[in-house]
């Protein structure tokens, strides 16, 4: 007897519709598929670009012509037909906006129904928003109130533009052009993303958040992330993503880039929900991202992921810990259904003395998805008494979803302590039973269990975020165990 | 009359192993092996199963062929057992049990295959070989081994010993051992390969088991090999309904060594155990990579491995559990345990969970540091020097897998670890 059959509620969340899936009917700048030099000498020419950033593009693209897609994650797809995609989508109303009541109503209207309402967002929540459609950023709230403290954080082409050195200083030292396949594209055709740079000693007074939409079809979203922390500063940094509904797939391979100076300490949260697939597994994005930090001493960067959306995840957030004492955590809630397929996990290199590193990572799979954690834990031969600890949890919720594990764990300096601890199981009926026998249905006694055993990364989120992310997760969650 | 060309550097040391093979003599049918060993790619650390293990060197490996030996002076000399003696693949000494076309047989492969072709045939016939280089290698050119084949119902009374010697030189060996429980039989099986000081040869063994329905078979494989010898073995294991099976690998002492170990649990309801441990110093390297398929429900796993890596040694362990699709209520535990003594020490372990199957209770645990701090006081409290303090805990950490050994073999390997690190 399948799970489906006997729970009504199963049945209605593995027919849920995807809710961003709506398309927005603005006009678009949109250059033809296809990828060259040309292609690439068009993209810089329309975001007016210096010479040296031309060039840095020129050479990605040629070591990205010599490296071959990577196989090796446990997920199984159609390779990106890579000619067949549009590098450079842009709304039309690209024009300098002077404040934010000049966004395209359209545009205004898309941001509301993503529950990113800007206005409100300025009035209550106190979060200032970079919004990029379609690898283009188009609005970005309380500039000038950040600009106080000398905080910059401005869409990575208007930073191109403005703040040249401190880009050019940045780019590409956290994850080098060669790093991946990739990222070598990334590095080729990037069209904008977030820049967020905090003077020594800052500490930033509200979260800063940006909101990635592919929005055209026929487009890949190649947004670049750069977060420079000097100092003894502090910043907290949200990400979400939807995407529309769409029967192909689309491609989505971003580059985030952290740097934490001596002392200084980055938050950086991801909502990850783009358009997973129908239930067969048709459309969906395709989510290969390479996100990484480095930590200088004593300096901590700390990732927390939510990721309940993609077709396939590709995606290993890492913290190099370069500086003596600096500490790197990765909190992550993984949920696949139907035919999404994730690979995910963490890289923690411990190069300094005294570094110290988290893993939490929880997967849940249902339906036919394929959830796999794939994590890294390096102690290098100078980095003394460096600490890691790894826990991985895999909550399997039908027969038919796979859950797998692949930790590596090298150690090559004896004062290392490392501690890696993996299970996986369904819910336990004793623990439903004890919920029944206490009066919840068995719905919220699953809400209950399945909460529970994410809350250890949800409570990483900030406030704003952990709301969204209890939004979607529920979703998922409802009765969804036979 | 062509003259074969051989482009490849692991070509040309295919072939000059089974020269050597061949002139020591080959016992079986290669032919199949060797077909799929020249589309096979030599292990390198782009390879995942060898990310961590080097081979480049082994391609230079040049087998002498040298003199025969003395056979080996018996080990365990007081321990009561069917001795089956194998020097550098060759059958040496031993007394041959044959009670028949379907009884019991205790004796070499060569003699199984002459008499029972059809009994022995179906063996060695592993999955793994087609797609493993060294596997393959084997198979392409195997020497003797010993062959025990327990008819069903047969409860054995007395263990049986498989030594394989291992001379001085550089020589190469590739024993071809197989085990085969009959339904509801019972049988325990130690497997012991040493070698002196003066070793320095390749050997690339395997031992093929299979173990009838409700059938019990307990391997205890012992390795003390002296010298600067290269071992890579292969075991696997395929398991039938509700049979039994515990597998202990004690890994005395080996200059390089990579075991591969593989269990099918091939009906419901089977049971495995495996335990190991490991201990390699000054520059020595050792690597267990296990996986166990569990492809019927109700089955149970239990695996432990335990080692420490001291001076500038290097440990490699990586344990794969794999639940196949249907395969419900899965109970399957993987712990790994290493402690880090060197300087220049490294430790990779890759535990791997692999499961299709949604009611299962699978968990894999994994630790790599050092001494206790509160132990280490403790004992100094008490006025022991802090080697003996050192010695006392590594005994205590090891005394888990080593424990589950026959005392006598527990007391050889210990003894052997104590000569290596100095214990007192």
């Amino acid at each position: 007897m399948s799970a489906a059959e006997d729970n009504p509620l199963l049945e209605e969340f593995t027919r849920k519709e995807y809710e961003f899936g709506f398309t927005t009917d603005i006009a678009s700048d949109k250059i033809p598929p296809g990828l060259n030099e040309e292609v690439i000498k068009l993209i810089s020419a329309k975001k007016n670009e210096p010479e040296w950033m031309l060039e840095w593009r020129l050479d990605a693209f040629k070591v990205w012509q010599s490296m071959k897609e990577p196989e090796w994650a446990h997920v199984q797809y159609q390779k990106p037909d890579y000619q067949a995609i549009s590098y450079y989508s842009a709304p039309k109303s690209a024009a300098p906006l002077g404040s934010l009541d000049e966004v395209d109503p359209e545009l205004r209207a898309t941001m509301d129904k993503l529950g990113i309402s800007l206005e409100e967002q300025k009035r209550l929540s106190g979060v200032a928003v970079d919004f990029v459609m379609d690898s283009v950023s188009v609005a970005t709230s309380f500039k000038e109130k950040l600009g106080e403290l000398g905080i910059i954080f401005c869409s990575m082409s208007e930073a191109i533009q403005k703040h040249p050195d401190l880009v050019r200083q940045h780019l590409g030292t956290v994850v080098p052009v060669k790093d991946n396949f990739f990222s070598a594209l990334n590095s080729a055709v990037f069209t904008d993303g977030s820049f967020c740079y905090i003077p020594k000693g800052a500490r930033c007074p509200m979260e800063l958040s940006t909101y990635f939409r592919i929005n055209e079809a026929g487009t890949g979203q190649f947004e670049r992330t750069l977060v420079v922390a000097e100092e003894g500063s502090y910043v907290s940094y949200l990400e979400g993503c939807t995407a529309p509904q769409r029967d192909e797939n689309q491609l989505h391979a971003a580059v985030v880039e952290l740097v934490a100076k001596d002392d200084a300490e980055i938050k950086y949260s991801t909502v990850q929900n783009w358009y997973p697939g129908d239930a067969q597994g048709k459309g969906g994005v395709f989510n290969f991202v390479t996100k990484r930090g480095i930590c200088e001493t004593r300096a901590k960067i700390s990732w927390t992921q939510v990721e309940t959306g993609s077709a396939v995840t590709w995606k290993y957030p890492s913290c190099i810990l370069k500086g003596d004492g600096s500490t790197g955590e990765f909190y992550s809630v993984a949920v696949t259904n139907n035919a999404q397929q994730a690979d995910t996990g963490t890289k923690m290199i411990h190069l300094g003395a005294n570094t110290n590193s988290t893993i939490i990572s929880k997967g849940i799979s249902a339906g036919n998805s394929q959830n796999s954690y794939r994590g890294l834990v390096q102690i290098g031969p100078r980095a003394r008494n460096a600490r890691n600890f790894s826990q991985c949890d895999s909550l399997l919720m039908t027969d038919t979803s796979g859950a797998h594990t692949f930790p590596y764990i090298e150690a090559k300096n004896p004062t290392a302590q490392i501690e890696h601890e993996a299970t996986t199981s369904r819910i336990g009926e004793d623990q439903i039973f004890y919920c029944l026998q206490r009066g919840l249905t068995e719905e919220q006694a699953i809400g209950l269990i399945v909460n529970g055993y994410a809350k250890e990364v949800l409570n990483k989120l900030p406030m704003e975020f952990a709301v969204e992310a209890r939004k979607l997760l529920s979703i998922s969650l409802e009765g969804s165990v036979g | 009359m062509t003259e074969v060309v051989t482009t490849t550097k692991e070509a040309a040391l295919a072939a000059r192993i089974s020269e050597a093979m061949a002139l020591s003599g080959v016992v079986g049918d290669g032919h199949a092996a060797q077909q799929y060993l020249g589309q096979l790619p030599y292990p390198t650390t782009r390879l995942e199963r060898w990310k961590y293990t080097r081979v480049a060197r082994l391609l230079d490996f040049e087998p002498q062929s040298l003199p025969e030996t003395d056979p080996p002076g018996q080990i365990l000399p007081g321990f009561n057992a069917h001795r089956l003696v194998f020097t550098a693949g060759k059958f040496t000494a031993g007394t041959v049990v044959d009670e028949g076309k379907d009884g019991l047989f205790i004796g070499p492969v060569s003699a199984a295959l002459e008499r029972y072709p059809e009994r022995v045939g179906a063996l060695a016939k592993s999955g793994f070989k087609s797609s493993e280089w060294f596997a393959a290698m084997q198979a392409s050119a195997p020497q003797d081994g010993a062959c025990i084949l327990i008819p069903e119902g047969h409860r054995s009374d007395q263990p049986i010993l498989i030594h394989h010697h291992m001379p001085a030189g550089a020589r190469a060996a590739q024993p071809g051992h197989l085990i085969q429980v009959g339904h509801g039989a019972t049988a325990e099986v130690v497997l012991w390969s040493d070698s002196p000081a003066g070793a320095c040869g390749l050997m690339n063994g395997s031992l093929d088991a299979s173990v009838g329905d409700a059938a019990d078979l307990t391997l205890e494989i012992v390795q003390d090999e002296a010298g600067k010898g290269h071992h890579i073995g292969h075991h696997h294991f395929t398991q039938g309904k509700d049979s039994q099976l515990t597998v202990r690998t004690a890994t005395a002492r080996a200059h390089w060594l990579r075991n591969d170990l593989q269990i099918t649990q091939g009906g419901t309801g089977a049971n495995s155990t495996f335990h190991g441990c490991y201990l390699p110093n000054g520059e020595q390297f050792v690597d267990h990579h296990t996986r166990i398929d569990h492809a019927h429900p109700d089955g149970q796993s239990d695996e432990l491995y335990k080692g420490l890596a001291a001076d500038a040694a290097t440990a490699v362990f990586n344990g794969k559990i794999m639940v196949h699709k249907d395969a419900q209520r899965i109970e399957a535990y993987q712990s790994n345990a290493n402690l880090l003594l060197g300087e220049r020490a490294s430790v990779f372990t890759k535990p791997e969970l692999e499961i299709y199957a949604d009611d299962v209770r699978c968990s894999h645990g994994c630790t790599t540091g050092q001494f206790n701090r509160e132990a280490l006081f403790y004992l100094r409290s008490r006025g022991m020097t802090e080697t003996a303090a050192h010695n006392l805990l590594v005994q205590a950490f090891l005394a888990e897998v080593l424990d589950g050994f026959r005392p006598m073999i527990r007391d050889h390997v210990h003894a052997v670890y104590a000569e290596r690190l100095g214990w007192t």
